[in-house]
C-alpha cells in the first residue's frame, strides 16, 4: 500500500533515530552523553530521552564551555556540532581529565554535520586522535510542523553566506538526496543562486554514485532549492502575522517559545495554534477572545444542565470535558502570548510599519531617515531593528550614497559601541547596506554588487511584488493576496515565484529568466502539466512569513507545498551574523 | 607539483568546502611557501577557505601574509580591528598597532581614530562606570556629572561631543535624560528652548516634542516643566494624543481653547 507524504515525512525522524541509535550500539555498555547545548531542542525533535536510555546512556549532560562535565560512567560521548572552536573546548575536557585521572577512559566524538578534515587535524595536533573515536552523524530534515521542514543549522547563513566557508553544503546536499530516496526524483526543479547550483551538482552526484531513487513517480512535482540571498526584504520586514511576530519578539526556537517561563509547543496538532498560526495580528486578539468566551458558554450550559441523565454526565465528563478543558489551557496560553507580543511592540509597531512601508515603496526618505536616526539616538528600538531598516532603505533605493552611509554608521557607533565596526562591512558584504555604485572600492566588486542591487529593484517592478492599493483591515482578516503577512506591503519573490509557476501563464524557462541566476531543469516526459505540489527548500533559512504565504496560497489554488530550510530565520537572525 | 594542481582544482570544481581545506592543508604542509602560495593565488575560493580556517585557529601571522599576498585589504583590517576588540587589558595597545598597520589610508580610520581617543578619555577620567561603554553612555555620564564644567574643559559633554562629532539629536536626548535626573529643569529649558524677540518660545531642539514631554513625564519632572514643552508640540493631534497618554487635564483644555 502506497503511503502517504504525510506518513513519509513522519519517517524522516525514523532514519536520524536509527542512524543514532546504530552509533550508540556500537559504543557498547553504559555511557555518558555530553550534548551541547544548542542541539537540545533539535534532537528533543527527533527522539525522547527515552530512547537514547534504551541504548545505553545513563547520564545526559550539558557541554559547558568552562565548568567540568560530571564523569559517571568509564565510556564519554560527545554529541557537538562539527565546528573547531566547540571541538576545541572538547579536546581541552578530555586532556584534562585525562591527565588527572588517566587513561582508563574511553572517548567518543559525535559530529552532527559529518566529520571535517580540519577536525581531524586539530585532534591530531592536540595529541589525542589515537584516544577518540570519531563518528559523523548527519539528522535527517526535521520536522517542525507538517509541512515545514528544517535541517537545524542556525549557523549556516553566517558560515556560508558571510565567510564563504562551503564545508556545509555536502550535509545539505545530502539531506536533500535523502528527501529524494524517500519521495522520489521531481520531474520539474527549479534552482536559484550560486549556492543551491552547487548543492544541485551535489545530490545529483550522490544520486549517481550512491543510489538514485527507485521510485518512478514522486510526490513532489516541483522541487526547487534557492539561496537565501535571492531576497532580503522579507527577513528585513516585520512580519505581521501571529507566527512571525511570536519569533520576532521572543525567537521561536525548534518550533518552541518561552514566553514568562513557560515553554510553549508551537504545533498545528493544537488546535488552537492551528487557526491563528498565520493569521494577521490585528486579527488573533480578538479572534481568541470570541473563542473563550463560546467556550465559557458551552461549560457554563453544562453546569446549568441539572436535568442531564447521569449517564449522559458520565459521558459528558469522559469524552467532552477533557477536551474542552485542555481547549481552555491552550486559549489562555495564546492569550498570554498575544499580550506579551502587544506589550512590547505597542509603543513601537505603528510608526514602525508606516516606516517600513514607506521605506520599500521609496516614498519619504527624509522622514525614514529621520526614524532611523530616532531609533538610534531615542533608543526607541534595538540595535537589530535599526540594521534591519538601514538594510531595507539601502535595498530599495538600491544603495545609499556615502555621505548617508558613513552618517548612519557613526551614529550607530556612538550609541552603540566603535567595536560594532566590522557589522558594516559584513552588511557590505551580503549587499544588504551598500553604497551606490562607482564609490565602491573595487576589491569588493562593485560593479557585480551594485547590479545587483538594480536588479532587486527590478525584480520587484516585474513580480509585482508590492501590492497597488493598500488593504483595508477586511482584506487582512481574509487575505486573498499573500502581501497580507505584510499587511499588504509586499510579496516575499519566492511565493510568488510558485505563485506563477501554478498559474503556469508563462512557459517554465520564461519564468526561470525572471529571477536571476535561476536554471529551471525539466525532466523529458514531465510535459505541460500543472504542477500543483512543492518542495520549496531554502539555504540560508526561510522567514515565517514566507511559510505563511505559502500556507495561503495552499489554500487560494489547492495546491500543497512543503516547506524546507537549513533555519528558521528572521531579520534579527540575519543582522544578527553580521554583528 | 602538477598532481597536486590538479587535487586542489578538482576540489575546487567539487564546490564541497571540506574538500578544499583538507587539500589546502595538505598542500601547506607538504609545499613551501612561496610555491604554496602561488598555487592558492589562482583559486580564491580556496584561499576564502583557508582564511577562515586561519582566522578561527588565530593563526594571525600567516593569515596575514596571506592576505597580503591576495585578495582584499579590507578584510584583513576588519579582522586584525575584531581581534584587537577581543583582548579587553591589551585592547587600547593592540588597537593603536592596528591603526598604524592597516588603517592608513581606509575611510574608517575615523572611527579607529576615535575609538582610541575613546578609551584613552575613558581611562583618564578613571572611573570603572565607563569601562566599555560607549560614546553615548560616556556622553550620559559627563552631562550627569559635568555639565557646568567649561565648555573648552576635556571633562565637558560638548567637549566630548565635538571630538567625536555626535550628532545632534543624540546629544539632545543624552543631556535631557541625564539632566532630569538630577532635575536640572532649567538647563533643559536652555537647551531645548530658545527665547524669541517678544518673550515668545521657540524650539531650539532637533527632538519631536511629543516625545520630550513623554520621556519628562516618565523622569517625573513637575507639571509646570511639562507644560513649557507641551506648548511646544505644533500638531494639535499630536498634542491631544500626549494629553491623552499623560491623562493632563490642563493640557487638555488648553487645547480645546
Amino acid at each position: 500500500m502506497a503511503e502517504t507524504l504525510d506518513q513519509k515525512l513522519g519517517a524522516l525522524a525514523q532514519i536520524s533515530q536509527r542512524k543514532l541509535t546504530d552509533i550508540l550500539d556500537r559504543i557498547a555498555g553504559t555511557k555518558d552523553f555530553i550534548i551541547h547545548p544548542d542541539l537540545i531542542k533539535p534532537l528533543e525533535r527527533i527522539m525522547g530521552v527515552s530512547i537514547l536510555r534504551s541504548h545505553g546512556v545513563d547520564k545526559i549532560y550539558k557541554l559547558e564551555k568552562s565548568a567540568p562535565t560530571p564523569c559517571t560512567s568509564n565510556q564519554r560521548v560527545f554529541f557537538i556540532p562539527s565546528d573547531m572552536i566547540t571541538l576545541k573546548y572538547v579536546c581541552d575536557k578530555i586532556t584534562s581529565e585525562i591527565s588527572s585521572s588517566g587513561s582508563e577512559r574511553s572517548y567518543h566524538i559525535v559530529f552532527v554535520s559529518g566529520i571535517l578534515g580540519c577536525l581531524i587535524q586539530l585532534l591530531e595536533e592536540e595529541g589525542i586522535y589515537g584516544k577518540v573515536r570519531v563518528y559523523p552523524f548527519h539528522w535527517e530534515l526535521i520536522r517542525l510542523d507538517s509541512r515545514l521542514l528544517s535541517i537545524e543549522y542556525p549557523t549556516f547563513f553566517k558560515n556560508v553566506f558571510l565567510e564563504g566557508d562551503h564545508s556545509y553544503l555536502s550535509c545539505i546536499a545530502r539531506s536533500i538526496w535523502s528527501l529524494q530516496m524517500l519521495l522520489g526524483k521531481p520531474r520539474t526543479t527549479f534552482i536559484q543562486g550560486k549556492l543551491s547550483h552547487l548543492v544541485h551538482e551535489m545530490v545529483n552526484m550522490l544520486s549517481d554514485t550512491v543510489q538514485k531513487p527507485e521510485r518512478e513517480d514522486c510526490d513532489i512535482a516541483c522541487f526547487i532549492i534557492v539561496d537565501r540571498s535571492v531576497d532580503y526584504v522579507t527577513p528585513l520586514l516585520t512580519s505581521a502575522t501571529y507566527t512571525g511576530l511570536l519569533d520576532e519578539v521572543f525567537g521561536i526556537r525548534s518550533g518552541t517559545v518561552e514566553i514568562k517561563g513557560e515553554t510553549i509547543n508551537l504545533s498545528s496538532a493544537d488546535e488552537v495554534y492551528s487557526e491563528v498560526n498565520t493569521r494577521h495580528f490585528s486579527d488573533v486578539y480578538s479572534f481568541l477572545g470570541a473563542k473563550t468566551k463560546e467556550l465559557n458558554e458551552e461549560l457554563n450550559a453544562f453546569k446549568r444542565s441539572h436535568n442531564m441523565a447521569l449517564q449522559e454526565m458520565k459521558a459528558f465528563i469522559n469524552q467532552q470535558l477533557q477536551s474542552l478543558m485542555g481547549l481552555k489551557k491552550s486559549l489562555s496560553t495564546h492569550i498570554t502570548a498575544c499580550e506579551a507580543i502587544i506589550d512590547k511592540m505597542a509603543d513601537l509597531f505603528e510608526a514602525l510599519i508606516t516606516t517600513e512601508h514607506n521605506i520599500i515603496q521609496c516614498q519619504a526618505k527624509r522622514e525614514n531617515v529621520t526614524y532611523i536616526e530616532e531609533t538610534m539616538a531615542m533608543e526607541s528600538a534595538d540595535k537589530f531593528r535599526t540594521l534591519r531598516l538601514m538594510g531595507l532603505l539601502s535595498l530599495a533605493q538600491g544603495g545609499l550614497l556615502s555621505e548617508e552611509v558613513a552618517d548612519l554608521k557613526s551614529q550607530f557607533l556612538h550609541a552603540h559601541g566603535y567595536e560594532n565596526l566590522p557589522c558594516f562591512l559584513n552588511l557590505e558584504k551580503l549587499g544588504i547596506l551598500t553604497t551606490q555604485a562607482g564609490l565602491l572600492p573595487h576589491d569588493l566588486k562593485g560593479v557585480a554588487l551594485a547590479n545587483r542591487v538594480v536588479q532587486a529593484v527590478m525584480l520587484a517592478q516585474k513580480l509585482h511584488l508590492l501590492p497597488e492599493t493598500s488593504m483595508d483591515p477586511h482584506g487582512l482578516r481574509n487575505p486573498k493576496d499573500m502581501s497580507y503577512v505584510f499587511s499588504g506591503a509586499y510579496i516575499p519573490i519566492i511565493c510568488q515565484l510558485v505563485n506563477f509557476i501554478i498559474k503556469l501563464d508563462t512557459p517554465l524557462e520564461e519564468m526561470a529568466k525572471l529571477i536571476p541566476n535561476c536554471s529551471v531543469f525539466l525532466d523529458s516526459n514531465s510535459g505541460r502539466k500543472p504542477l500543483r505540489s512543492f518542495l520549496v527548500y531554502f539555504l540560508g533559512g526561510v522567514t515565517f512569513a514566507e511559510v505563511a504565504a505559502f500556507r495561503l496560497l495552499e489554500k487560494l489554488t489547492g495546491s500543497r507545498i512543503v516547506i524546507a530550510g537549513t533555519t528558521i530565520t528572521n531579520g534579527n537572525q540575519i543582522v544578527k551574523a553580521c554583528l | 607539483m602538477e598532481s597536486k594542481t590538479e587535487l586542489l582544482n578538482e576540489a575546487v570544481s567539487l564546490g564541497d568546502g571540506n574538500a578544499i581545506l583538507t587539500v589546502v592543508l595538505f598542500l601547506a604542509k607538504s609545499l613551501k611557501k612561496t610555491l604554496f602560495y602561488q598555487l592558492l593565488r589562482s583559486h580564491t575560493e580556496a584561499v576564502n577557505h583557508y582564511v577562515n580556517y586561519l582566522g578561527t585557529r588565530m593563526q594571525l601571522q600567516e593569515m596575514t601574509d596571506i592576505l597580503q599576498v591576495k585578495l582584499s585589504k579590507i578584510i584583513l583590517q576588519m579582522k586584525q580591528f575584531s581581534i584587537a576588540c577581543q583582548s579587553p587589558q591589551k585592547r587600547l595597545q593592540k588597537l593603536k598597532t592596528c591603526l598604524r598597520n592597516h588603517f592608513a589610508e581606509s575611510k574608517d580610520k575615523i572611527f579607529v581614530d576615535n575609538f582610541i581617543k575613546l578609551l584613552e578619555w575613558q581611562q583618564s577620567i578613571g572611573t570603572a562606570e565607563l569601562e566599555g561603554k560607549s560614546v553615548i553612555d560616556s556622553l550620559a555620564y559627563t552631562c550627569e556629572h559635568h555639565w557646568n564644567d567649561n565648555k573648552s574643559s576635556a571633562t565637558s559633554p560638548y567637549m566630548l561631543a565635538q571630538h567625536h562629532r555626535i550628532n545632534r539629536r543624540q546629544f539632545q536626548w543624552v543631556a535631557l535624560n541625564a539632566l532630569a535626573k538630577n532635575s536640572s529643569w532649567n538647563e533643559i529649558e536652555t537647551l531645548l528652548v530658545t527665547k524669541g524677540w517678544l518673550g515668545g518660545k521657540r524650539v531650539n531642539a532637533i527632538l519631536p516634542m511629543d516625545q520630550v514631554v513623554i520621556q519628562l513625564h516618565k523622569l517625573k519632572a513637575p507639571n509646570n516643566v511639562l507644560h513649557i514643552y507641551f506648548e511646544l508640540i505644533d500638531d494639535i493631534d499630536k498634542r491631544m494624543c500626549v494629553a491623552k497618554k499623560l491623562q493632563c487635564h490642563k493640557e487638555v483644555i488648553d487645547v480645546s481653547v
